[in-house]
């Protein structure tokens, strides 16, 4: 750049020129700048608080916040979705690890998982999220480059098979590990959770996880106030905010009180069986121990917690 | 003077080099922990709800042309014109019929009618060995050949199902055989699949 | 160390402890006079750096309206749920580690004429990273929680996530430039020779450090066994070989506008060692390049279905097909150029494969590396990926407001270091 000449420039008081011009460049600069960020305030002001800039992660809070918590949020839901809902923290229960397995055999592709999910889960309509895809994959193939996820026509359709897919809730989840927050955890019966109010939305957990598990929030979620479901839970299907990750818990709202997912009871043929997998007893023991499961993926030695097998 | 220097131009990498690989190794180590898993006996002191299975409520009914004095169609048991037919164990189809049931499609098998209806009693069923078996037990006719499904059905893996999969929690219900498979077309009926998934950018998928 | 050096030193050392007072006064002043020379220049500067703040608001504003609207704004999706604005950070993490390659000649190896305009290279280092930090935050969903990854404030996943790794590499690489530079150019400003205990340690710890900032940003995506594209050990040697090209690549550009604008002696050894440096590197970078391309694509199978999208398109989808296909010619082109023997007396045609060989490699660790990692999807969907206007905007605007950092750290930095603004009185 140019050396410094010192021309002399008129000058008011002790003030030069120059520096007045720096000053009122530096004035507008400021003042654009306020402008180009308007947004940011705007969006402050309606969609987020101080409570929730300071919500402190689910972990670091004792009873008394957790209920502040859900009550806020239940009051957010009231106030702009219009739904009175009840949200709840569903403890992880004793002596359980939840598996869940899928007869690929049974299964017709009709994805009506995956739509009960999308009502269960109080996902966003514009984008029909839910946390199940199911891929029509070919006969005598369990390559999924071979399958795909759009079809419109009848089911079951000859020479294929269908393999809903939805998160494994694997033993060793890469999409844990990878989260610089610590804002998505496995709990002790086996859900891998996030908490919503702590996530800062990086998308890692996505790039990590490899069965396309995780969704995100681009936009706020929209669901109509009739279409919610008012039973929540925090950790679960409550309406998550804008901009942060989710994903399948095994409906930790109902399984937590002892129901049946809701992709399961969706299941018109009876392709999927959940169950607690330390109760020899237990339905999900049986498929484990007398049908020749498999899991998704087995060489990334992520050890899904979700099986298929097929009858015949 | 000199040696110090090159002992730094071949110590300062060397040093990075063994910093890293203890660094790395130790982080990849700490990320792959064993888990040990146990089972666990199930409380049988706890009071455990019922399963409840879907059940037929009983023989099917045959439409008329009449209505009672209410106005509703009159049906009548499947005895009332059995009883004076003279049964025809050979028929295995309803086209080989001059008279009644035409329309209906028979794909199960090899079976004839009255394989599984009762030539004795046209309001019950017959199992195999000839026995008398009510409608409402229609499962267990169906188990005589469906030993596989019937087995996984009693364990839990065959046939949809509602309610609580923690029976200490709540009760479940079952569906029965004949929700799903209609006896006579057994295999399950195509339908549309619903829900479609957005593909993001218009983008299609591959196949 | 010369021993004359070493003596005034000591001398400056006993007089600096004895000004500890005195650093109170000299430090705002040294800073003030900084942020004169950052404002004060020719017509040219002032158009250079309105146009540069006004790309920056446009910038600023995109990103204002994407945090308010939600990242649907931008062309990602759960499919590709990474795209332009960590393309353009691993880029430049490259270029900030791809700095150091002034700082081994200077340093390690006493080159004399490297050692006076290294000072370019620690610079372009400092408005990288910054850039780098920009991009990861424009990246984030909830920009408003950035204090969760604060160690000790928010919850810092430390060693399991590369990602806090990567927090920290950054970080520190710009704290320990910021340091170097900042003690070096104050203590010039004081006409003072630099003690070496408060600046050689750093020095050597940056070297190191700028190693391990493209190593761990490889190991970000190399870790993922998700995701055979990117889950190959060559990624990380594979990044540095790229950073030691783009980096040298735009510093030999930088030197000469440099020179051409500032009259700052810049000789034509610096240069010259830049280019054998990029000559190699490039080599390096494309002998790797032909060892991944022969591994996926002789292999075949399942693994190789994102590097046949790539590079030929899938069923029919063959949205990167081009920009991989431009960025090999480019490197292809730029590396023959490089070849040639006297190519530092020929600038015209060194410039031209600085510039090719830049752009070239900005596209392979975009379009050519991480978008194609996330196609197909992990369940073998193929969504493809154009960034939308908001991500163009943003990224524009980054890039504006890091050439501007670079631009003001320069010409302060040179004003001192020519001895044109030294401390008066």
């Amino acid at each position: 750049m140019s050396s410094e000449k010192s021309i002399r420039l008129p000058v008011i008081g002790e003030v030069s020129r120059r520096t007045v011009m720096k000053t009122l460049g530096a004035t507008l600069g400021v003042a654009a700048f306020a402008k180009a960020m308007a947004p940011i305030a705007e969006w402050a002001g309606s969609e987020t608080s101080m409570d929730d800039f300071l919500q402190k992660h689910y972990k670091e809070l004792t009873a008394e916040d957790k209920s502040l918590l859900m009550t806020r949020l239940a009051d957010d839901t009231r106030e702009k979705y219009g739904r009175e809902v009840t949200i709840k923290d569903h403890k992880p229960l004793a002596n359980t690890k939840f598996g869940y397995a899928l007869n690929l055999s049974i299964c017709i592709g009709c994805r009506k998982c995956s739509e009960a999910c999308h009502i269960e889960n109080n996902h966003d309509r514009v984008t029909k999220n839910s946390y199940i895809r199911v891929l029509e994959m070919s006969k005598g193939s369990m390559d999924m480059e071979k399958g795909r996820v759009d079809y419109v026509h009848a089911v079951p359709k000859k020479d294929k098979f269908y393999m809903p897919v939805q998160c494994q809730q694997c033993e060793h989840p890469p999409c844990v590990d990878v989260c610089p927050v610590e804002a998505t955890w496995k709990q002790e019966d086996g859900v891998v959770v996030v908490d919503y109010n702590w996530c800062i939305g990086c998308r890692y957990c996505e790039a990590a996880c490899p069965y396309h598990a995780r969704r995100f929030n681009w936009k706020k979620p929209e669901v109509p106030k009739d279409e919610i479901n008012p039973n929540q839970g925090l950790l679960s299907n409550r309406i998550r905010p804008q901009g942060v990750v989710e994903k399948c818990t095994f409906c930790l709202h109902r399984t937590r009180e002892g129901r049946m997912p809701a992709c399961l009871e969706a299941c018109p043929t009876g392709a999927r069986v959940f169950g607690n997998l330390l109760d020899p007893e237990s339905e999900i023991r049986y498929v484990i121990d007398n049908k020749r499961v498999f899991v998704l993926k087995e060489e990334l030695g992520t050890k899904p917690q979700f099986f298929y097998f097929f009858d015949e | 003077m000199y040696d110090k220097r090159r002992l730094m131009r071949l110590g300062l990498p060397l040093v990075m080099v063994i910093v890293g690989l203890i660094l790395a190794t130790a982080v990849a180590s700490s990320m792959r922990k064993n888990e040990i898993e146990g089972d666990v006996q199930s409380d049988q002191s706890k009071k455990r709800y019922g399963v409840k299975v879907n059940r037929p409520a009983g023989p099917p009914r045959v439409l008329t042309d009449h209505k009672d004095v209410h106005g509703n169609v009159v049906t009548v048991a499947c005895s009332s014109c059995h009883a004076t037919k003279k049964p025809n164990p050979a028929l295995t189809q309803a086209s080989q019929l001059t008279q009644f049931h035409q329309g209906m499609t028979f794909r199960h098998g090899n079976l004839s009618c009255l394989s599984c209806h009762n030539s004795g009693d046209y309001d019950a069923l017959r199992l195999a060995d000839g026995r008398k078996i009510a409608y409402r037990n229609v499962m267990d006719l169906c188990a005589q050949c469906h030993g596989p499904q019937h087995r996984d059905y009693q364990r839990g893996s065959h046939g949809g199902m509602r309610g609580y999969w923690d029976l200490t929690k709540g009760p479940r219900q079952r569906n029965n055989c004949v929700d799903c498979h209609d006896p006579h077309v057994p295999r399950y009926q195509k339908v549309l699949p619903v829900f479609p998934p957005l593909v993001p950018g218009g983008g299609a998928s591959h196949g | 160390m010369n021993g004359n050096e070493t003596m005034s030193n000591h001398a400056a050392d006993v007089a600096g402890e004895r000004e500890q007072v005195g650093h109170l006064k000299s430090y705002p002043r040294f800073l003030m006079r900084a942020l004169s020379i950052a404002t004060d220049g020719s017509w040219m500067f002032y158009v250079w750096m309105i146009s540069l703040t006004g790309i920056t608001l446009v910038g600023a504003n995109a990103w204002a309206v994407q945090v308010r609207d939600g990242m649907g704004v931008t062309g990602m999706s759960d499919h590709v749920s990474w795209g332009l604005y960590i393309a353009n950070f691993t880029f430049l993490v490259g270029v900030a580690a791809g700095a150091v390659m002034m700082v081994i000649p200077a340093y390690l190896y006493r080159d004399k004429a490297m050692h006076d305009v290294v000072i370019v290279g620690e610079l372009l280092a400092v408005a990288a990273i910054v850039m780098c930090l920009l991009f990861v935050t424009v990246d984030l969903g909830r920009p408003d929680r950035f204090w969760h990854l604060i160690p000790g404030l928010g919850r810092f996943n430390w060693p399991m996530s590369m990602l806090t790794w990567d927090v920290i590499v950054l970080n520190g690489y710009l704290l320990i430039n910021l340091h170097i530079v900042g003690y070096l150019l104050y203590m010039r400003y004081l006409g003072r020779t630099p003690n070496p205990r408060w600046y050689v340690p750093f020095v050597f710890l940056s070297i190191v450090w700028a190693v391990s900032i493209h190593t761990v940003t490889a190991f970000l995506y190399c870790g993922l066994g998700g995701r055979p594209f990117w889950n190959t050990a060559l990624l990380a040697p594979r990044f540095l070989a790229s950073a030691f090209v783009a980096g040298p690549a735009f510093i030999i550009i930088t030197l000469q506008l440099i020179k051409r604008y500032s009259g700052f002696h810049v000789g034509d050894k610096p240069i010259q060692t830049l280019v054998n440096i990029a000559r190699v590197a490039i080599c390096a970078s494309l002998v790797m390049l032909t060892s991944e391309i022969f591994t996926e694509f002789y292999t075949g199978g399942a693994h190789t279905a994102s590097a046949q999208y790539l590079y030929f398109g899938l069923h029919g989808n063959t949205g990167l097909v081009g920009w991989i296909w431009v960025s090999i010619i480019l490197t292809v082109v730029a590396t023959v150029l490089f070849l040639r023997p006297r190519i530092i007396q020929h600038r015209v045609t060194m410039n031209l494969a600085c510039v090719l060989a830049f752009v070239g490699l900005w596209i392979e660790k975009g379009m050519g590396l991480i978008v194609p990692g996330f196609i197909p999807s992990t369940l073998h969907e193929i969504v493809e990926y154009l960034p939308s206007m908001v991500e163009w905007k943003v990224t524009a605007g980054i890039w504006a407001l890091g050439l501007m950092i670079y631009t003001v750290a320069l010409k302060i930095g040179i004003a001192i270091f020519s001895g044109r603004s030294l401390e008066r009185g």
